[in-house]
């Protein structure tokens, strides 16, 4: 079984990168412009699972996050089922980054 | 109009931080709401004590000041009402959300809606905290007016000559 096809079994919870998903996803997902934040819609490279991911620029917190380092990371945020995955997390596990260029 | 381009690659403490970040995501509305309601019942608690409790008390009769001080003190106890009645529906509104409905067809998707949420409600709590503490302050000004403005001066006295006096007896 390979690891980018759409599968008829579960595909297994595994945090994993690979450059090829960064590449994909930046030719494949859609981005939706909002106030505040941008949406990105697409196929998450690894699973197939259709994935949609919120990227804002400010969010309400009381502890201390990492610094921002310019480009964004998305994970797969897939509503199916990856046995194995811990809980309050989602998708199969599968994350890449991702630059959002904003053209005139 | 925006364009993806692949980013570097991805490393774990990438991962980890979008982990948070998606975590801090999805429960920032209840996080807002609960800060909220503690503002919330903490400046009610402090305008209680300050009013009901008569921390701050004033002189009574503000026709005693002088003129133009008692409508002054009125003014101030006026913008105070206004502040506080302003800051307690902005508290409100963070703490509960607002009393209106949206078009289904204007609904954003689902954690951008609790996000832009989230957004206003932290604004109409920073804008409630305020005008509580506004009112506050023209609350405690108010009192303060009415202790140390000067006061009316007092009407001379009448003199009028007796009547019925007996002449002194020679």
């Amino acid at each position: 079984m390979r690891d980018d096809d759409p599968v008829s079994s579960p595909l297994p919870y595994a945090e994993v990168t690979d450059e090829a998903y960064a590449t994909q996803a930046a030719a494949g997902f859609q981005p939706q412009e909002f106030e505040f934040a941008v949406v990105l819609s697409g196929r998450c490279p690894r699973c197939a699972h259709p994935s949609t991911t919120t990227l804002v620029d400010e969010v309400y917190r009381k502890d201390v996050a990492a610094p921002d380092p310019g480009y964004r990371t998305l994970l797969c945020e897939c509503e199916a089922e990856h046995p194995g995955r811990p809980a309050g997390l989602r998708g199969c596990g599968a994350y890449w980054t991702l630059w959002l260029e904003v053209e005139a | 109009m925006i364009r993806l381009r692949p980013g570097p690659p991805a490393t774990v403490a990438d991962l980890h931080r979008a982990q948070q970040l998606a975590g801090l995501l999805r429960g920032e509305l209840e996080r807002v709401r609960a800060a909220a309601v503690a503002w919330r019942n903490g400046l009610g608690g402090l305008l209680v004590a300050l009013v009901g409790f008569s921390l701050i008390r004033g002189r009574t009769d503000v026709t005693t000041l002088a003129a133009g001080w008692g409508a002054l003190v009125g003014v101030l106890l006026l913008a105070a009402l206004a502040a506080g009645v302003a800051g307690a529906l902005a508290l409100l509104r963070a703490a509960h959300g607002r009393l209106t409905v949206t078009p289904v067809a204007a609904l954003p998707p689902v954690p951008l809606g609790d996000h832009l949420e989230a957004v206003a409600a932290v604004r109409s709590l920073r804008m409630g905290v305020g005008l509580v503490l506004l009112c506050t302050a023209l609350l405690v000004a108010a009192v303060g007016v009415t202790w140390y403005a000067p006061a009316r001066p007092a009407t001379a006295a009448v003199s009028s000559p007796a009547v019925g006096s007996l002449p002194s007896a020679r």
